[in-house]
């Protein structure tokens, strides 16, 4: 060990650090915790239930693709499945925290994974590419979105109803509005357009011609195998 | 406006089974990266899903909302490549709507 690159360290600092430099960021993500909560409420969740799946999914878009799914009878498998595809990128994004999490103890580095989402991956990315060796500020920050996600989709929940017609406030777009907004912060560039071409296109055409939630598959892998295929150069080992 | 604690057994299946594939996701990742590289293929194809899984789901709403769900989500997509923050975008597409619903 040197003195310039000391051992990855949890402390209660950090901790505490993670969650107050998060804190803004969370309080952002309160707005659209209160229209999932209120969306939650239009699709006949309780108020028990729009909590539960805050506190133990604690993924947004996963939350607001399934109320966007949510039907009578309730398709559970195509709502698991839709979750787990739209957020397979997870797995690069947590993989890319192994500079911290991988020399904890592993109960310790496996709780703060399921802390994972964008906006606190983002700021503790940012952390400890600037030098950051304390651990705890990602659990921290983790924490600030989880607590701020938990209530602000209970009070979505709580207080929304008492709104009048969805549509007259515009509020059947919310889905669909935070949806577009993250495709749009998600564009890098002209290398997407062929994929998400590829994606529009096939999902309008599951939509016309698949049952269910088929069509939303079905883009995405249009759009990843696409991207993908061209990325590597035509072939499916990158070689 | 009482509290509603109910749980129906459908909805907590469905939460429960989100919950558990969601974290098996954010756990893979941590697990993979101790062990394997992942091949440059299977990094492209997860850095486009993402934004091709948020166009699938998109795109066939807005056209099926036809001009006014369209102009919507011009404008929220305008936003959020201005760098507005989520909530702003929101609100931004929302009002969009709401006053074209007015207007047109």
């Amino acid at each position: 060990m040197t003195p310039d690159n000391p051992p990855i360290s949890f402390t209660r600092d950090g901790l505490v650090r993670g969650y107050v430099k998060t804190l803004p960021i969370a309080a952002g993500v309160a707005v659209f915790g209160m229209a999932y909560g209120l969306l939650a409420g239009q699709h006949g969740l309780s108020l028990a239930e729009t909590g539960l799946m805050s506190a133990l999914v604690f993924a947004g878009s996963s939350q607001m693709l399934a109320l966007q799914l949510w039907d009578d009878p309730l398709p559970v498998a195509g709502i698991v499945l839709a979750a787990a595809i739209i957020n397979l990128r997870y797995v690069i994004q947590t993989a890319a925290l192994r500079p911290w999490l991988g020399p904890l103890r592993p109960t310790l580095s496996y709780v703060s994974v399921f802390f994972t989402a964008d906006e606190n991956w983002a700021v503790s990315i940012a952390e400890m590419r600037a030098g950051g060796r304390d651990a705890g500020f990602f659990l921290g920050s983790g924490l600030a979105l989880w607590s701020f996600w938990l209530i602000s989709g209970l009070a979505g929940r709580a207080f929304g109803g008492a709104l009048p017609n969805p549509e007259r406030l515009g509020l059947d777009f919310i889905g669909t509005a935070v949806f577009t907004a993250l495709a749009g912060r998600m564009w890098r560039g002209r290398r997407d357009l062929l994929p998400w071409l590829a994606a529009g296109i096939a999902a309008v055409l599951g939509a016309h011609y698949l049952p269910g939630a088929w069509y939303l598959l079905i883009g995405g892998l249009a759009g990843s195998l696409i991207g993908a295929w061209r990325d590597t150069g035509g072939t499916v080992d990158g070689a | 406006m009482a509290l509603d604690l109910s749980l129906h057994a459908p909805t907590l299946a469905a939460i429960l089974g989100m919950a558990l594939a969601v974290y098996l996701i954010r756990a893979a990742g941590l697990f993979l990266a101790r062990r394997v590289t992942p091949s440059p293929w299977v990094e492209a194809f997860l850095a486009h899903l993402p934004g091709a899984m948020f166009v699938a789901l998109v795109v066939p709403t807005v056209t099926a909302g036809g001009p006014l769900y369209i102009g919507a989500a011009a404008a929220t997509l305008v936003s959020a490549r201005l760098q507005a923050p989520l909530a702003l975008s929101m609100a931004v597409g929302i009002g969009t709507l709401l006053v074209l619903r007015t207007v047109i």
